[in-house]
């Protein structure tokens, strides 16, 4: 347990949670665990970590739940681990403040890849950069002007806004809701076809510009990602 | 004992069922009755005449008529109006004690009175049978009521039919009676039996206990008939409706059970899964040699195997138990097939890519998208592992009219024509594809969520070899994109 990045794991199953440990300390950090919802709140609260890690169901509360107390007081990143089929939880719980999710059974590269990320972006924070590079796209964001490999993309106002919420995100998923909120307005968290309709034509011109479609993931059930 | 007290019915609820029977016997009292009144009427005009005339004096007589027709009916009074005028006659009309009428006056004055007493009896009963149907109505919605509320306030219909019966067989005469609902035909009218017929439905009928004489084909006889008919009705439906309701609940209670169970069983299914492929995971950092690290990989590749086999079992399971729930929402039919090829190249990233033709103006739909994902990866997978490594699988995505047709088409073995129904079973496999890796579950679940989500899933040959999977969608009526 020597300093460096403290990682918090929240996992019910002895296996599971021992497993994560010896892993994510192999992979250089320190970690600690907590097997429900309370002790990671004690814990959280006594050392607090870089990064949670936890899992969507525990006996004594949700990860909405966790998610939400967490978020009041803590900026660390909280990355989920979920079953299939879980999706209607996982939304909330990303709702909540959670910033990713995995899905059951992951790879172990998979889990250190999206720890590396949420780290990277946490300690990175607030970078206030005024144009956002994602790839071959690059979005300028006080002259509202993105370019793909240096030719001008033409979006309208709705497709732009819907690009700068994925590109400040920074690979962080958005659900339906956050981005019909941030991008349409509070009453419209439910207008899916809106955004289905919009984030559609935002492939197609990308794609003309030769930017793949696939850039913006689709989280099925979820929402979305810029990759 | 448990008879009599069936059959009685409950005191306090006990409908008049006096009507018919007090008429009946009243009936008796009628020749005494008109005789007294004929008798009474000659007494007075015996005392009058010496101050009224006697052609005037016949009105008193059609005193005791009035009475007697608007009590006993027409006939009594008419035999009243007879007996009057030949008493009139005999003892007024001259020359008196005789029946021989002299003066043409007379004739007249005894006409008049004839025709006077006619009409008079004929008012006077109309009245009175109009007075007795109205009072015999009363009695019978004072009967429906209790009826009714007796098949109301029971639990079940058979134990308020001895009530029932007993009822309406005192209310047309009868000592008792009782209601037979196993015959599967009308049996013949007969004086004791009197059919219940609701709807053209036969429901049953009323055996009566010492009926009275023609009491069963009276007019009120046919609506006590109808009366118990209807409440029968009306009591079977209701007794299958809260049949339906306990069902339904139970039904309901036991999808729930089914739905929580199989999570319990899904989660301590997956977890000793998961541990072993995080634990496998955490091998990655130890210093193993190339023979090591090939063994980890097995546990590893196996574990995943073993997670898909585990989701297919339970993913079968939930639709066979009727437990799956889907979240409608609206879907990019194009943003569905591109996340879908997505998955396939992540889990099978050797394959070539799929190729992609969408319609240019496609319609969003209505459907669960994680489920129907599962459905287009399970038939993209297949496509892949029995097309040749060289040959691209195609996605085709039309529109049909207030239908859109995602089809997946491959260039592998075909399905012979008997077989395609089968392949969609669980755990059937083509007797020529052994070979092929697989459960055999991939496609029931595929046509199980494509049901689920008001669409269908079909395989036909393709031309030049290989098969299309089509899976069709309904497009919600007036809102494309």
């Amino acid at each position: 347990m020597s300093g460096g990045t403290r990682i918090l794991v929240v996992d019910d199953e002895r296996p599971i949670r021992r497993a994560l440990e010896v892993t994510l300390a192999k992979a250089g950090y320190s970690v600690d665990t907590a097997t429900d919802a309370s002790e990671a709140l004690t814990k959280a609260a006594l050392t607090p970590p870089d990064l949670v890690i936890l899992d969507l169901m525990l006996p004594d509360a949700d990860g909405a739940d966790v998610s939400r107390q967490l978020r009041d007081w803590l900026r660390a990143p909280i990355l989920l681990i979920s079953a299939v089929g879980e999706e209607s939880d996982k939304i909330r719980a990303l709702d909540a403040g959670a910033d990713d999710y995995l899905t059951k059974p992951f790879g172990i590269g998979e889990l250190l890849a999206r720890v590396r990320a949420l780290l990277r972006r946490s300690e990175g924070a607030v970078s206030g950069e005024q144009v956002i590079t994602v790839g071959d796209l690059s979005i300028d964001l006080p002259h509202r002007v993105v370019t793909a490999a240096g030719n001008e993309v033409h979006l309208t106002p709705t497709e732009f806004d819907l690009l700068k919420e994925l590109a400040l995100a920074e690979g962080r998923p958005l659900t339906h809701k956050m981005l019909l909120r941030n991008v349409w307005g509070p009453g419209y968290a439910q207008e899916m076809q809106l955004l289905r309709t919009h984030m559609g034509r935002l492939r197609d011109k990308l794609e003309e510009n030769g930017v793949p479609r696939t850039s913006i993931e689709t989280l099925t059930g979820v929402g979305y990602r810029l990759r | 004992m448990a008879v009599t007290q069936t059959d009685r019915p409950a005191a306090g609820r006990r409908p008049d069922t006096s009507l018919l029977r007090t008429v009946e016997a009243s009936r008796a009292t009628a020749p005494a009755v008109a005789a007294a009144l004929v008798l009474l009427s000659t007494l007075v005009t015996a005392l009058v005449t010496p101050t009224v005339p006697y052609e005037a004096a016949g009105v008193i007589y059609l005193v005791g008529v009035l009475g007697v027709s608007s009590i006993y009916g027409l006939w009594w009074g008419l035999a009243t109006s007879v007996a009057s005028a030949l008493a009139y006659n005999f003892f007024f009309l001259p020359p008196a004690h005789t029946l021989v009428i002299n003066s043409s006056s007379d004739w007249a004055a005894l006409a008049a009175f004839v025709l006077t007493a006619l009409v008079t009896s004929n008012l006077a009963s109309r009245a009175r049978s109009e007075r007795d149907e109205a009072a015999r109505r009363a009695a019978e919605a004072r009967l429906s009521e209790s009826f009714a509320t007796l098949v109301a306030d029971a639990d079940d219909l058979a134990s308020v039919l001895p009530t029932l019966a007993s009822q309406a067989a005192r209310a047309l005469g009868a000592t008792d009676g009782v209601i037979h609902r196993g015959a599967q035909s009308p049996p013949k009218r007969s004086g004791a039996v009197l059919p219940l017929v609701f709807n053209d439905r036969w429901m049953g009928e009323l055996r009566m206990i010492e009926p009275p004489q023609g009491a069963l084909d009276t007019a009120a006889a046919e609506r006590v008939a109808r009366s118990l008919a209807g409440l029968i009705a009306l009591g079977e439906e209701r007794e299958r409706r809260i049949h339906q309701q306990v069902q339904a609940e139970a039904l309901s209670r036991s999808d729930e059970l089914k739905t929580a169970l199989l999570r319990a069983v899904s989660h301590d299914l997956r977890s000793p899964l998961m541990a072993i492929s995080t634990a496998a995971g955490g091998l990655r950092y130890a210093g193993l040699d190339d023979e090591d690290r090939e063994l980890l990989e097995t546990i590893t590749e196996q574990t995943g195997r073993m997670n898909r086999m585990v989701e297919n079992l339970l993913d079968l399971s939930k639709l066979q138990a009727g437990a799956v729930s889907t979240r409608a929402d609206w879907i990019d039919l194009r943003e569905l097939v591109e996340a879908s090829a997505d998955e396939l190249a992540r889990r099978m990233p050797d394959a070539g890519a799929a190729e992609l033709d969408f319609d240019g103006e496609l319609p969003l739909v209505r459907g669960d998208a994680p489920q129907l994902q599962r459905v287009l990866v399970n038939l993209l997978e297949n496509a892949r592992k029995f097309s040749p490594p060289d040959q691209p699988v195609h996605i085709t995505v039309r529109r049909r009219g207030a239908r859109v047709d995602l089809s997946v088409a491959d260039r592998g073995p075909g399905v012979p024509p008997e077989e395609a129904d089968r392949i969609f079973e669980p755990f059937y496999r083509s007797p020529e594809r052994r070979g092929v890796p697989g459960s055999g579950l991939g496609l029931a679940i595929a046509r199980g969520l494509s049901e689920a989500n008001a669409g269908t899933l079909a395989v036909e040959p393709r031309e030049g070899g290989g098969s299309i999977f089509t899976l069709t969608l309904p497009v919600p009526a007036g809102r494309s994109r």
